[in-house]
């Protein structure tokens, strides 16, 4: 009797079920739980309030809110967000794909000078962009000023305001994210199959159409969904240079639904472009898979490259007029117009002046205070996302299981959603108690992190999946504790890794806008809402001028520290975007 | 280097969190906390006269109109405003809140020093006065071609000129543009046919005069308080200032800045705090203070220089405004769109 009770007990213990479901009090397990609390309290928790908010009203579930979108005309902002984002789309493709095609495939002398000039272009916040447009083309504009002066009695009407110029911004920020994708797959382009085409008597055109286009394919639309998706989730350019006409996009729609306390629309118009948000993530991620199996990593036959002979000077020509339009001409007129006494005044040596400069200096515009905050957020919510994100990819190299690979997932999630929507899915879960964190800097922080951990997630990911296990496996053997191999084990192998990401963070966090004009207040103003908000009737754009050659400084200074960490890893920025 | 960065990554947060206890001792109730909104340099030279007399006792926390309506309402609606003191904004609010008991009683020391035509039923006071005009580039009509009403605006020779605030974006907007409705017998076709005329919404009203004074439009809709702070800053600073002030043949909209306390549990000294301070806004130094900046006084001894003797005075109907709110939002939208 005894002999098979004992035979009972383990039968029941090798049951494989049973034992996966037994708790096991290890540092692991309960660092784990933690781990999956978090990111379920500030990913999961908010979109899901979100979404019942947009059909709960009331406690009862109801359309109302849909109808309300219709009445308001949601559909309008749908539309615009497509034509705008497709617009984008096009011009991206042709000017970042053009740029890339002859950066590889020519023998053109100057393409250091390309890729510079294409990463500058890069590091140029967008809504700054927007600003020097209207510097540019609006009336009483430095344009319509030369204008005016060689042609006196001529009527210029330069469309400054509408979809078409927030488009035009948007493909001069955007084509250098289509041109280092394109670049590296060109770059990345197995030579042995054009090589086999040529021994076998195909021309050169025949290669293009039936070799490089269909291989470049995938690398196409994989760029070419993350531009749209970029497109479709830009608030700061829209609302400065679409806006202003009444034409709408959806976020700029969800801005104004929550400025009237519209909460309703707000969250229905946030669950749609949620919705397509996702929708392209999971094809990008899918086609991101498939372009693995296409290019090979081979060096570059110089023996394949276009010979452009006399042409060179004429793509010379196009690339300088190109790049003086959308990188030397708006540089030049944000810094000239940080040193006029008042925008719109004529140019001249009485008309300038270091006083805007001195105003942040002597405190009368708060941008130190502005500038200590957006760093303390984003250095404080970048340290936290490292430390999440360094934790669940550490657990997940050296276990496996389903709560793990969930966490991973919960990390990586946030990159589908634009920041808009990370900041009203925020307002909704940390407006009430008993968490009330709305109208605190912490809404900001976590809502930081969270838009922080994929950006994190997706700089370090590679060097963790390179990163060898048997000297974890060796150190557990020997009696090592979790804390210690995290710490001298894991952390120093991924740490250039880490420390980019931590440093994107840091640069996202100086010149972000939807999430803190949505969630400041008085005391937890950033810089982004004060280049947002700086324009009135005190200051003109002479001060958003101002801020934003210390932003652009800034910016540029982190970006190339970032790039030397990255160097030899095909570093674009893309992330800091 | 390592230990640089870490020292100062330390000290971030540790100032960070610092800030945070500063918070929570607002929180505590230990000063007056004030939602308000208006020129900041106005708002503290307010503060700093307050507290010269009274001590560090108020926590000023600035917004646009529209945040200080949107926090209030928020807040509301959630079980507790935590303002003691709000100020800005348009009427329409206020008389919800006071209608729905919100507001504490205000006793005001000198009621006789003030304009009867500004004392209110309600448990608020009007502070100020402001009048939507039109604004205009001196320099563009030198030959006296202006606009002389709200609806001469709609006229093609005037195309692509006008800019106003949107009242999507701006609370105050939203009452310029409810206000106007009802001064134009509530005909919607007036936006209609500024929007085929090619009106641009400009983010906040601050920025209309800005925009026709850098030369970027021509004409604006806007109060009149925009323009004498810009004249001021340009006479500071030297640049020309060419945007001068139509008063419209209809009338000018008057719209007032209101100031409540909200009725809640605190101690005897606090309340008095709170009603010595909307005393203090109305007393002459303030109101002396603010006129400087372009408003109106409420009081009898300062004399309104703004307003020229000809001009009439249209004033808005808030309850109707408030009640009509939704519609009018949602015809805008429709025209704006």
């Amino acid at each position: 009797m005894k002999i098979n009770l004992n035979k009972t007990i383990r039968k029941s213990l090798n049951n494989s079920h049973l034992q996966q479901l037994r708790l096991r009090f290890c540092l692991k397990n309960v660092i784990l739980f933690i781990l999956l609390s978090v990111l379920v309290s500030i990913v999961i928790y908010p979109i899901a309030r979100l979404v019942v908010k947009s059909v709960i009203i009331n406690s009862d579930f109801s359309f109302k809110s849909v109808q309300q979108l219709l009445r308001i005309g949601g559909l309008r902002s749908i539309f615009n967000t497509f034509k705008l984002a497709f617009t984008v789309l096009v011009g991206a493709w042709l000017v970042g794909g053009t740029m890339a095609y002859i950066s590889v495939n020519t023998d053109y002398r100057h393409k250091k000078i390309i890729n510079t000039l294409m990463f500058l272009t890069f590091t140029i916040p967008s809504y700054i962009l927007s600003v020097s447009w209207i510097q540019i083309t609006s009336r009483n504009g430095y344009l319509y000023r030369v204008l005016k002066t060689v042609f006196p009695s001529m009527r210029f009407d330069l469309n400054t305001y509408s979809i078409g110029a927030a488009a035009t911004v948007l493909i001069v920020h955007l084509a250098p994210l289509v041109f280092f994708g394109l670049k590296n797959s060109l770059e990345r382009l197995n030579i042995s199959l054009i090589n086999s085409a040529r021994i076998s008597g195909a021309s050169r055109s025949q290669i293009t159409a039936k070799i490089v286009l269909p291989l470049m394919v995938p690398s196409f639309i994989s760029t070419g969904l993350l531009v749209f998706s970029r497109s479709l989730a830009n608030f700061g350019v829209v609302a400065q240079l679409a806006l202003p006409v009444g034409q709408e996009v959806l976020t700029t729609s969800i801005f104004s639904a929550v400025s009237s306390l519209n909460l309703g629309a707000a969250c229905v118009l946030a669950v749609v472009l949620m919705v397509i948000s996702l929708i392209l993530y999971q094809a990008i991620d899918k086609i991101s898979c498939r372009e693995r199996y296409v290019f090979r990593s081979d060096q570059v036959n110089g023996s394949s490259f276009i010979r452009l002979g006399r042409v060179e000077g004429l793509v010379t020509s196009v690339l300088s007029i190109y790049f003086a339009l959308t990188l030397i001409i708006p540089l030049v007129t944000i810094f000239l117009s940080s040193f006029v006494k008042r925008w719109g005044v004529p140019i001249s040596l009485e008309s300038l002046t270091l006083s805007n400069y001195l105003k942040i200096i002597n405190g009368e515009i708060r941008v130190f205070r502005a500038l200590f905050n957006s760093l303390s957020f984003g250095l404080i919510a970048g340290f936290a996302a490292v430390t999440i994100v360094s934790l669940t990819l550490f657990l997940a190299k050296n276990n496996r299981g389903k709560p793990i690979s969930w966490a991973l997932k919960i990390c990586h999630l946030p990159i589908a959603f634009p920041n808009m929507i990370l900041a009203i899915a925020a307002i909704f879960a940390w407006s009430e108690q008993p968490i009330k964190l709305y109208g605190t800097k912490w809404i900001i922080i976590i809502t930081y992190v969270v838009l922080f951990m994929p950006i994190i997630l997706k700089q370090v990911k590679g060097m963790v999946d390179n990163i060898d296990t048997s000297a974890d496996k060796v150190a557990r053997t020997m009696g090592i504790g979790f804390c210690r191999r995290f710490y001298h084990l894991f952390l120093p192998q991924c740490k250039p890794g880490l420390a980019a990401g931590f440093l994107t963070c840091l640069l996202i966090a100086l010149r972000e806008i939807p999430v803190s004009l949505l969630l400041y207040t008085n005391r937890t103003r950033t810089m982004g809402v004060m280049l947002f908000t700086v324009q009135s009737n005190s200051y003109g754009l002479e001060m958003t001028s101002t801020i934003a050659v210390i932003i652009i400084f800034l910016s540029m200074t982190l970006s190339l520290l970032m790039r030397k960490l990255n160097r030899g890893r095909g570093y674009d920025g893309s992330a800091a975007n | 280097m390592k230990k640089a960065i870490s020292v100062l990554f330390l000290i971030l947060v540790m100032v960070t969190f610092a800030g945070c206890q500063q918070n929570t001792i607002a929180e505590k109730n230990e000063k007056i906390v004030i939602y308000l909104s208006g020129p900041e340099a106005m708002l503290e030279k307010l503060e700093t006269e307050f507290e010269n007399e009274y001590g560090d006792v108020c926590e000023f926390l600035v917004m646009s109109c529209g945040q200080v309506k949107s926090k209030v309402w928020a807040e509301k609606e959630a079980g507790k405003i935590q303002a003691d003191i709000i100020w800005g904004s348009d009427p329409a609010v206020y008389n919800v809140l006071s209608d729905e008991g919100v507001l504490e009683e205000i006793k005001i020391h000198n009621k006789s020093d003030l304009n009867s035509q500004y004392l209110t039923q309600n448990n608020y006071v009007l502070t100020h006065e402001r009048y939507v005009t039109i604004l205009y580039n001196k320099d563009k009509f030198a030959n006296g071609s202006q606009p002389q009403s709200f609806s001469d605006l709609k006229n093609e020779e005037y195309a692509d000129m006008l800019v106003m605030a949107d009242a999507n974006q701006s609370a105050t907007a939203l009452a310029i543009a409810s206000s106007l409705y009802q001064m134009l017998d509530q005909d919607m076709d007036y936006f209609s046919d500024l929007h085929q005329n090619g009106v641009l919404l400009a983010k906040s009203n601050g920025q209309v005069p800005s925009k026709i004074m850098e030369g970027e439009f021509d004409l604006g809709i806007g109060p009149h308080d925009s323009v004498i702070r810009l004249k001021n800053k340009a006479k500071k600073e030297g640049f020309p200032m060419p945007v001068e002030i139509v008063w419209p043949t209809e009338g000018v909209i008057a719209i007032n800045r209101p100031m409540a306390i909200i009725k809640k549990d605190r101690d005897t000294e606090k309340s008095e705090l709170c009603q010595q301070f909307v005393n203090f806004i109305l007393s002459k130094k303030a109101q002396q203070i603010t006129y400087g900046f372009g408003f109106v006084s409420v009081r009898n001894d300062i004399e309104n220089g703004y307003l020229p003797d000809n001009a009439t005075i249209f004033q808005v109907d808030w309850k109707s405004a408030i009640e009509n709110e939704d519609q009018f939002k949602q015809d805008y939208q429709e025209i704006f769109k």
